[in-house]
């Protein structure tokens, strides 16, 4: 058998989970599995103990609030790519997951188990740097809720507990007039990514730029938003402007080799992916009349 | 460092049609557990990490890994395999003659998988394109044919099913 082995504890509501973490203290959460269990079967995780929330069902939500979107920590991508009021007001929450991993990857895997596990280029990160999501964090004695920027600490690193799960993703639903587009370049379908790029632009009435967020993923220890507003407000957007807050993001980022790509060919990337998502996210928003 | 001796734990599941009940670790992958507690050996194993695709099964209607999901995570489900697709080889499915008519396999290691996710892709997609095809079956891998006749065998088997559902419905 590949991995090590370990106890197991399946729990069905918030409260026996809080009981099952205080109970050990070396468990590990499981939610689709998909990125922890091919590392259990690498044995680079050796948990003691796996406590299974996939039979909590009050983590499954996918339900707009007011002007956000309300997601449990256990829905997963397909179901989210799948869902009515997602594909109406996150378009870029649905493009970014259609780049994560294959069909069998995202009928299991989680969003909310994407972001606890925080790797740099993790498509559903990076939408969710751009997106200005918050995330609520849950322990026995309460909960908290905290910015995606300050919560993805570094590479595989999270601001976390070990007697604390994550809960819920809130996310900002854009303004009317946000156009969104999400780019990203990996050696095949369905690979990590070597760079992605998320970006929702804004228009006013004379089709200037009224708002932007930009964020991207395999630049840097995690997806890291990058204002541009200084290159981009108050004007409409061209390739002159495209290329500036390419340029801003380039004097912001330092991206590093790695085994899959060099630092200097992730910077390229990086530049056209930028320029490339702007344009077609500035597009979009135009095109949704005034 | 020890391994932990751990208690078996009991798994009740449905494996195509059939309720099977066993007590198993918790770390035995359901890949394992349909091969070698159940001697279903037609989900293959190939990179057990979720890459190749080999050991793709359907569970509870969605293909999936079957390397990445521990036997005792499928309590209650119903799982389908390759073994369940066809009553013998006098009566294959129509995805699985096609990809035999378009030579859509060549040592056959990863057809069960292939076909799996072929079930899925037309479960949702009945007249997918070209490009359609090759993104539904992206997580999959063959080391023999090179693509182009399995995604001809997709295409075959497509408008063979569509065939069939039409001539029923008429």
């Amino acid at each position: 058998m590949k991995p090590k082995a370990f106890d197991y504890v399946r729990v069905d509501t918030l409260p026996a989970l809080f009981v099952a973490l205080q109970a050990h203290d070396d468990a590990k959460i499981i939610a689709g599995g998909q990125s922890l269990v091919p590392m259990m079967n690498f044995r680079v995780a050796q948990p003691e103990v796996l406590v299974d929330i996939n039979g909590i069902e009050a983590l499954r939500h996918i339900q707009r609030d007011g002007m956000r979107l309300r997601i449990g920590a256990m829905a997963r991508y397909q179901d989210l790519i799948d869902s009515p009021q997602v594909r109406a007001c996150l378009p870029l929450l649905v493009e970014a997951l259609g780049h994560v991993g294959y069909p069998a990857i995202r009928n299991r895997g989680t969003l909310g188990g994407s972001v606890v596990h925080n790797d740099p280029s993790a498509e559903g990160g990076v939408a969710l740097c751009c997106l200005g999501a918050e995330l609520v964090v849950a322990s026995a004695t309460g909960e908290r809720v905290v910015p995606i920027a300050d919560f993805l600490v570094t590479t595989y690193l999270t601001d976390i507990a070990p007697h604390e799960v994550l809960t819920e993703i809130r996310i900002p639903v854009p303004e009317p007039r946000t156009g969104s587009a999400f780019r990203e370049v990996a050696k095949r379908v369905g690979d990590f990514a070597i760079v992605n790029v998320a970006a929702l632009v804004s228009v006013g009435a004379n089709e200037e730029v009224s708002a932007v967020s930009l964020a991207l993923g395999g630049v840097a220890e995690t997806p890291v938003a990058i204002d541009v507003s200084r290159a981009l407000l108050g004007r409409p957007l061209d390739a002159t402007r495209a290329t500036e807050a390419a340029r801003l993001v380039d004097e912001a980022t330092d991206p590093q080799d790695d085994n899959v790509a060099g630092g200097a060919y992730k910077r390229h990337l990086a530049g056209v992916l930028v320029k490339q998502a702007l344009t077609a996210a500035y597009a979009d928003a135009t095109a949704m009349g005034a | 460092m020890n391994e932990m001796t751990t208690n078996r734990i009991s798994v009740k599941l449905t494996v195509n049609g059939t309720i099977y009940t066993r007590a198993v670790e918790p770390r035995l992958l359901l890949s394992d557990f349909l091969r070698n507690e159940l001697g279903l050996t037609g989900t293959h194993v190939g990179c057990e990490h979720g890459k190749c695709g080999a050991c793709t099964v359907m569970v509870d209607g969605r293909a999936v890994r079957a390397c990445l999901m521990f036997a005792i995570q499928a309590e209650g489900a119903s799982v389908e395999t390759i073994e369940g697709l066809a009553a013998g080889a006098d009566s294959l499915h129509p995805i699985q003659r096609a990809f035999i008519d378009c030579h859509g396999l060549q040592c056959g290691f990863c057809t069960p998988g292939m076909i799996n996710s072929t079930r899925a892709l037309l479960a949702t997609n009945p007249v997918p394109t070209d490009q359609e095809i090759r993104q539904g079956l992206a997580g999959n891998i063959c080391r023999c044919t090179g693509y182009v006749n399995i995604v001809k065998a997709v295409r075959q088997a497509a408008a063979e099913m569509r065939a069939s559902e039409t001539g029923e419905g008429a």
